[in-house]
């Protein structure tokens, strides 16, 4: 069955590179295993809906709903008015204003692609009309975005918990120091580079401008005290966290800030289904190839022959980084979360690696794959947003990913990056 | 006519996707709420876990319709403008077969679990696996249907060409 898993997977790939549906050829994929195998082919169809009926997994809608209704109510542009006012007077402030708002969303939203629709369309206008080169914008945005599903809630990290039996609380703690190095790296790259490429500065407004944009963006800068706070004094799920954050965002829309019609519902709630589709049939299609594996014993043959092949937990987790960055190039985050999870993380724990830094290891590696072509689903939305190409986006992102890496590299060597909060707030395990 | 009828299912697809997404949020809202009020509903849970199913695959639908699917059609791309429409055939040809494949065992899973209950929802836990057969078939109808226009590009590149498909 091993043999068979790995012909298989080896036709999969030439198949998906040449341009055949991904959720197709994954989906295929385990049919032709558990049908060569003389297994019952209506295990295929199961796993995929049972990869649904989850509750944490219920997470990726709403959070994907949430980032919908924050672009429909305008709360993006508030915040992003907000971040302007703070650190627009720096050389290329509009560049490190894009990276502070995208630091201050990811505490709203747990995902990349939604931080890239959210605050991505109002970032690139701004920066193009104070006469960026439209890649460079997008660039910017699409790096920033990365932050995203690193800084809590986050989806990846909901979906690692539970694959994994990780706590979510501790891989949420995990995730905000490494965020915030995110976004200290892109605003040092910025300031390297802004002199270089003539990047404008914006007039700083006096302490009363940064006051009124505070005021105009305060209910919104709540949303991500409300989540955590309310996730860690135990009053809902981080599942439940989303709901709860859909519901402030619809209130803020409807009630606060007013930018909200009912006639704006319906777009909302179609994008956030397509969004969704688009998503979870790759997830679903992945808990059915994750079964073939399991099925195929291609995890217990790997994860030993890992263990056996490399003696150094450094150097395991540099394979895996390798690995990781590799494939997430080619594969969604979440479906190759589901596919590498009970390969990587019993390795891991082998090797006596806390899951909770591989967990943030393996999704930064995954993720710095959507700002990566070829598939890069986050490039393929801001390219659409800042009307350039993806090939052209797709050269101008090549610095950014260097920042991005030396953090990367960063909560791989030294482990108190990302486990030091959650011990200090939820105490050791 | 057929094109009526696609709009009328679109439409349909896309109402009904929406219901969902609405009903999801309400469903694990209420959960909290009622958490919160400390007389918690046993059913919000598996009512969520129904509706995400439901809706992931309505959603899945509603990509397919609109041809947004993730692909990588870096490669496929670089290819000569016949061998390009080739490979659109085996493609679309291939989509109809997983299509087809998810329908036949989808309703298998259905029958094999018409009597088996849901463990605090009064349903059976075939609901979980009739919106699969749907998805199957409308795979497998969209698929039929590129594969024609598929086929179509790709003799009309044969004509321009001087010669049948191989």
């Amino acid at each position: 069955m091993t043999h068979l898993m790995v012909e298989i997977v080896v036709v999969w790939l030439v198949v998906i590179l040449m341009g055949f549906p991904l959720f197709a050829s994954m989906g295929l994929a385990a049919f032709a295993f558990v049908l060569l195998s003389g297994l019952s082919g209506a295990i295929v169809p199961q796993k995929m809906a049972q990869a649904m009926n989850s509750f944490p997994i219920v997470a990726a809608p709403l959070f994907i709903l949430m980032g919908s209704i924050l672009g429909a109510s305008q709360l993006t542009d508030r915040i992003v008015r907000f971040a302007t006012s703070l650190v627009g007077s720096l050389r290329g402030g509009y560049a490190h204003a894009s990276i502070l708002s995208s630091m201050i969303f990811a505490g709203m939203v747990g995902s990349a692609v939604a931080d890239a629709a959210g605050t991505g369309a109002v970032e690139v206008r701004a920066m193009k009309k104070a006469g960026y080169r439209p890649e460079t914008a997008a660039a910017i945005s699409s790096a920033a975005a990365t932050i995203g599903p690193i800084i809590p809630p986050s989806l990846p990290m909901v979906i690692y918990g539970v694959s994994a039996d990780a706590s979510i609380g501790r891989l949420f703690l995990a995730g905000v120091i490494p965020g915030v190095l995110m976004g200290v790296s892109l605003m040092i790259m910025v300031a390297i580079i802004a002199p270089r490429q003539g990047l404008p500065r914006h007039a700083f407004g006096g302490l009363r401008d940064v006051w009124l944009a505070f005021k105009g963006a305060v209910w919104a800068l709540m949303t991500p005290v409300i989540l955590l706070g309310g996730m860690f004094s135990g009053w809902f799920t981080p599942t439940e966290a989303a709901a709860v954050a859909d519901i402030y965002a619809l209130f803020l829309g409807f009630v606060v800030y007013r930018t909200l019609r009912i006639k704006d519902l319906p777009a909302i709630l179609i994008n956030t289904a397509e969004t969704t589709g688009i998503v979870m049939v790759l997830v679903m299609v992945a808990g059915a190839l994750g079964w073939c594996m399991s099925i195929s014993r291609i995890p217990q043959t790997l994860a030993p022959m890992m263990v056996a092949a490399i003696h150094s937990p450094l150097l395991f987790l540099f394979a895996s980084n390798i690995i990781l960055l590799v494939v997430g190039c080619f594969m969604e985050a979440l479906a190759a979360l589901l596919i590498l999870i009970p390969i990587l993380v019993p390795a891991a724990i082998s090797f006596g690696i806390d899951p909770v830094q591989f967990g943030l290891i393996m999704i930064f590696n995954l993720i710095l794959g959507t700002i990566h072509p070829p598939i890069g689903v986050v490039l393929f939305v801001m390219a659409r947003i800042a009307d350039v190409t993806f090939e052209k986006l797709s050269r101008a992102i090549l610095p950014w990913l260097v920042p991005l890496l030396i953090v990367l590299a960063a909560i791989t060597i030294w482990p108190p990056l990302t486990l030091w909060l959650p011990g200090v707030v939820m105490g050791a395990k | 006519m057929l094109r009526f009828l696609t709009g009328g299912f679109d439409r349909a697809v896309a109402a009904i996707a929406c219901a969902l997404v609405a009903a999801l949020l309400g469903c694990v809202a209420l959960g909290v709420i009622t958490r919160g009020l400390g007389d918690p509903l046993i059913w919000t849970d598996e009512l969520s876990r129904f509706l995400m199913v439901w809706l992931a695959v309505f959603g899945w639908i509603l990509a397919s319709r609109k041809r947004i699917h993730v692909r990588i059609r870096y490669f496929q791309d670089l290819l000569p403008a016949r061998a390009h429409a080739a490979a659109e055939v085996i493609f679309q040809l291939a989509m109809v077969g997983f299509g087809a494949l998810i329908t036949w065992y989808g309703v298998g899973l259905v029958a094999k679990n018409h009597d088996l209950e849901a463990t605090s929802l009064p349903i059976v836990m075939a609901w979980m696996y009739v919106p699969m057969v749907l998805a199957g078939i409308v795979t497998a109808a969209q698929g039929a249907r590129e594969f024609a226009g598929a086929l179509g590009r790709l003799r009309m590149r044969a004509t321009a060409t001087g010669s049948g498909p191989q």
